[in-house]
């Protein structure tokens, strides 16, 4: 097969245009238009009700900060624990090592409904129930295999010999970990901080049931309008819901700027 | 409100596992006279846990309820939402914990929910009849109120509204809807492809064979009375299975093909490929004119032998830590005022189970002159072909003979 | 041996679990030294090396260094750099931050550490490259980057595990010549670890035949190549055919010849199995077979394959082992 690099490249712009951006920009007309219907008229029905709607629901603000919040602590949980974990799946010998690679992915098998009934009765028992904290820690639940997973594997290609060089100039664990690790890592982690963050901002049922309707997250607001008919407020609160993730990415952005020996001026080739 | 089988397994799993520990109330609002039980609500925060998929009931609640509850009553409501089947499931948790402060204080029930929660121990009561506003303008014998789909409330629930299940179809395309199912019948017939019903996994297509099983029996009254049993529904419905076979060949794509849900259906008939949609609330089509979902000229019918109805219902939670404040909120949302703005199409449009006739004059007038809206049926249109739901029993038994009698057996 | 000795390591034994992998290591090295660790794979030598940067522990010994026991202290402590097999450069970091990296643990101030930092770069040739990332570079001259990176910390002694070993043969010869007069340049102790003896002579100061966990021998490489202590330093470093566990016959006094002869001490039946071209001369690979070994030996007769020769040596060529086995 021969390719050229122009197919590829029309290719991967008809590919992008028609999974990415013909939906959203469809959902972002939806939300300015009136349902269409057949044999109506092929008109589009300009509205600004689906937005007025969304931001006239009052709980829709403090949701969405409640949702950064519950998702930035289960994030930092995450790779805290993804990155303690992941070393030592990838550089420690021990036994019993490949039966907890696969107790980490349990989670992930399990009904999560199952886990979270469980779980809630030992939280109300420890008073974690009706709280973030419960939320923060049953979120974990869903979260903690993919961080494992991810990280490990980020650990894996970095190499054990890259962090003994390191040591061997004289860096301490930490300097090793601020220094070498974090930085190569980056791919790594910023996959973790989003697929976490996103899972953690689409759990419904579970925050439902652990948060007991007093964490009120976005989730808990959203996805009730699921069944709603209207789909110009659905098109809208998606928008909203798919922007939260995005905005959340951006800061962590920034964050990541922050780390040692990063030249965002100078492009590597 | 939907209800699940799911749910109750769940509470079945627990009722096995569970060593049911003794629930004691706190501060029994039972003995307390009902200026005692205003006492203690005021300056208490009420948190009621409902439903939320709906703008203009959280509208409702938020904009209209929760300011004059401040007011009048001095609480501070705070609407949650939240699924019924999650709130249960929380509180069967609560209960095995032995959880005595609990954080809801609301919730809004009925049905199978209702049987679920009240068989497990899972609500205050009886509280209902200490309402003042029930006992003054509300029917206190009504079956409807005695009976949530065959299960005795014994005053474990007030009721908040009501919903009758209607037809709606397209006046610019039917002049005559049909005024009963063998009308409906012929008009199938000679209209091929524009009428369906969703699957009855749904919701409302069960309802819709609930609807037709009461109008193929000789009278309604054999359902509604009769317990359920295997046997007797087996025997009652084969007329039914008879009518939905034959009518089968002219339903939309040739029947076939059934539509998933009630949200399928109305697409259809939005685009104009099926001509009647139907729905369990009197009052739907208002809003799906509005957002542009139904064209204008859709209108609503009902046919013998009548309408199907069934009255939703509020209830306190057994471990409630303001349940008090529970009872006073929900006297206010019983009260005509709060009533008649549900009943206004601004926000809701629920019908209300108030006894109008026992209402002062002034206010009679206000509910008699109500405009609910073009599409939606007269009061006493939809009072008169009001029928009461039968056992719960029969939602799953139709849901599970349904694909026997009319996919397989072709 | 030596008197003033910089390094000194005593005793040093490492096992993991019931494995031994090498046991009472005793080594001396004055300063400015290099000594060239020798020996076949699996022998233990890297383990050797990895303990002795301090990224394995020792099981039992004291390895001192400028009269501090530096047993206890853990790799980041000790002042002892590792370069690796493979150049191990920081992808992240420019050269310069690169060969600086281990100045920033050793409060050297940033604009001085630039500077020493620049200053390495320019002593291994590559100047103009400091702003270029590790990627940019061939691997010689990552190569090079990694060993002024571990030069910069300016350690007590310097590890080098095979680090040619990635390079092709002709940079590799290149870099060793110019490895060893960058280290001498520097009066850098260093300990070269490889499995190529010609590397180790040529690297070397001294050379230590490393097999079976222990040193078999340390020298100067003539001393080794001359005297080897034993039959297997005999035939794995130097040029020596072992006649049995105390006789040997370094091959440069055996001689080929097509018939047999009465005054020959020694007199070997041998096969030509091939004949090969080295620096001018020919040597033929020959089959003894009544020792079931192999030998290569230069001669001037023009022999071909398959052909029966006589391997001799005279009575004065043969050698004794020493009596009782030194080992340093």
């Amino acid at each position: 097969m021969q390719y050229k690099p122009r197919m590829k490249t029309a290719s991967f712009w008809f590919l992008t245009g028609s999974l990415f951006l013909f939906p959203v920009l469809f959902l972002i007309v939806k939300s300015f238009t009136l349902p269409w219907r057949y044999q109506a008229d092929f008109h589009m029905h300009f509205t600004l009700r689906g937005w007025s709607t969304l931001l006239s629901e009052n709980q829709l603000i403090s949701a969405t900060f409640i949702s950064l919040l519950i998702g930035a602590v289960v994030v930092l949980l995450n790779l805290i624990i993804g990155l303690s974990a992941g070393k030592a799946l990838a550089f420690y010998q021990f036994k019993g090592k490949s039966i907890m690679d696969t107790l980490f992915l349990l989670p992930l098998i399990f009904p999560l409904l199952a886990i979270a009934m469980g779980v809630h009765i030992a939280m109300i028992r420890l008073g974690l129930a009706d709280s973030w904290i419960g939320v923060v820690l049953i979120h974990l639940v869903p979260t903690i295999p993919y961080s494992i997973k991810i990280l490990r594997n980020g650990y894996v290609s970095l190499g054990s010999a890259m962090l003994e060089q390191s040591t061997s100039l004289g860096a301490n664990v930490r300097s090793r970990f601020l220094t070498i690790e974090l930085p190569l890592l980056k791919p790594a982690l910023r996959s973790t901080i989003f697929l976490t963050f996103v899972i953690s901002l689409s759990q419904y049922v579970i925050t439902a049931i652990i948060g007991g309707g007093n964490v009120v997250t976005l989730a808990m607001v959203y996805f009730p309008f699921l069944q709603s008919a209207s789909s110009t407020v659905l098109a809208a609160f998606s928008i909203w819901f798919a922007l939260v993730p995005i905005l959340f990415y951006l800061i962590v952005e920034i964050i990541l700027c922050f780390l040692p020996y990063q030249s965002p001026w100078r492009i590597k080739t | 409100m939907k209800k699940s089988g799911l749910v109750g397994f769940i509470v079945f799993i627990f009722l096995l596992s569970a060593c049911s520990q003794g629930q004691s109330q706190q501060s029994n609002p039972n003995d307390l006279s009902w200026d005692e039980i205003k006492q203690q609500a005021d300056g208490t925060t009420v948190n009621i846990h409902m439903w939320g998929g709906d703008e203009g009931i959280n509208q409702y609640m938020d904009e209209w309820v929760a300011p004059r509850l401040k007011e009048q009553y001095n609480i501070t409501l705070e609407r949650v939402p939240m699924d019924t089947q999650n709130i249960l499931q929380k509180l069967q948790s609560e209960k095995q914990a032995g959880k005595k402060d609990g954080t809801i204080d609301i919730v809004w029930v009925n049905g199978e929910n209702f049987k679920n929660a009240k068989e497990n121990g899972l609500l205050y009561g009886p509280f209902r009849d200490q309402l003042p506003n029930f006992n003054d303008y509300y029917d206190q014998d009504s079956l409807a109120f005695q009976y949530d789909f065959g299960t005795p409330t014994e005053g474990y629930e007030a009721p908040w509204g009501k919903v009758q299940f209607v037809f709606q179809y397209d006046s610019n395309k039917i002049s005559n809807p049909p005024k009963s199912f063998d009308e409906l019948q012929s008009w199938i017939n000679e209209n091929p492809g524009k009428f369906t019903y969703p699957n009855p996994d749904d919701f409302s297509g069960n309802a819709f064979l609930r609807q037709l099983l009461y109008a193929t029996v000789d009278d309604p009254k054999e359902i509604i009375e009769e317990p359920f049993s295997n046997e007797y529904a087996t025997k009652k419905a084969e007329p039914m299975w008879e009518y939905l076979r034959t009518i089968k060949p002219d339903l939309w794509r040739n029947g076939e093909h059934y539509p998933a849900s009630l949200t399928e259906l109305d697409r259809l008939y939005s685009q104009g490929d099926v001509w009647m949609t139907m729905g369990y609330n009197e009052a739907r089509a208002e809003h799906l004119i509005e957002q542009g979902v139904f064209p204008e000229s859709t209108r609503s019918f009902v046919m013998e032998p009548g309408s199907l109805g069934n009255t939703h219902f509020l209830a306190i939670p057994f471990n409630s830590s303001n349940k008090s404040g529970a009872m006073a909120a929900i006297n206010f949302l019983l009260s005509p005022d709060a009533q008649y703005k549900k009943l206004e199409p601004t926000y809701w449009g629920d019908n209300t189970p108030i006894s109008v006739d026992k209402l002062p004059e002034e206010q009679q007038k206000k509910f008699e002159s109500l405009d609910r809206g073009e599409t939606v049926l007269s009061t006493e249109r939809l009072e008169n072909s009001f029928l009461p739901e039968a056992d719960s029993g029969y939602v799953e038994w139709i849901k599970e003979n349904w694909k026997d009698e009319i996919i397989r057996n072709q | 041996m030596t008197q003033s000795s910089f390094i000194t390591l005593q005793n040093a034994s490492k096992s993991f679990a019931d494995t031994v992998i090498f046991k009472h290591v005793q080594a001396q090295l004055s300063k400015g030294e290099i000594l060239s660790i020798v020996g076949p794979s699996g022998s233990g030598k890297t383990t050797l090396l990895r303990c002795l940067s301090g990224l394995e522990p020792f099981s039992a010994g004291d390895f001192i260094i400028d009269n501090q026991n530096v047993t206890k202290l853990t790799a980041n402590k000790r002042p002892v750099s590792l370069v690796f097999q493979q150049a191990l450069l920081f992808p992240h970091m420019t050269i310069l931050d690169n060969v600086a990296y281990g100045l920033t643990f050793q409060h050297v101030k940033k604009k001085e550490r630039a500077k020493q930092a620049q200053e390495l770069i320019d002593k291994v040739g590559l100047k103009g490259y400091e702003k270029s990332f590790p990627h940019e570079l061939s691997g010689g001259q990552q190569q090079r980057i990694s060993l002024a990176r571990s030069l910069a910390i300016s350690p007590d002694l310097i590890l080098l595990d095979e680090p040619f070993s990635s390079l092709d043969p002709q940079l590799r010869h290149e870099m060793r010549d110019w490895v060893r007069k960058l280290l001498k340049s520097q009066q850098m102790t260093a300990i070269f670890v490889t499995h190529d003896r010609e590397e180790a002579m040529q690297m070397g100061d001294r050379v230590g035949v490393f097999n079976d966990g222990s040193f078999q021998q340390i020298g100067t490489p003539q001393d080794v190549y001359q005297r080897p202590v034993n039959p297997f330093v005999a035939t794995f470093f130097s040029d020596c055919l072992v006649l049995d566990d105390h006789k040997y016959v370094p091959v440069s006094h055996l001689f080929i010849s097509n018939n047999t002869s009465n005054d020959a001490h020694l007199q070997l039946e041998a096969i030509v199995q091939n004949q090969v071209f080295i620096h001018g001369e020919t040597f033929y690979q020959l089959w003894v077979a009544s020792m079931n070994k192999r030998i290569t030996l230069p001669s001037s007769l023009s022999l071909h394959e398959g052909a029966n020769v006589t391997v001799m040596a005279n009575a004065e060529a043969v050698q004794l082992f020493p009596e009782d086995e030194i080992k340093e």
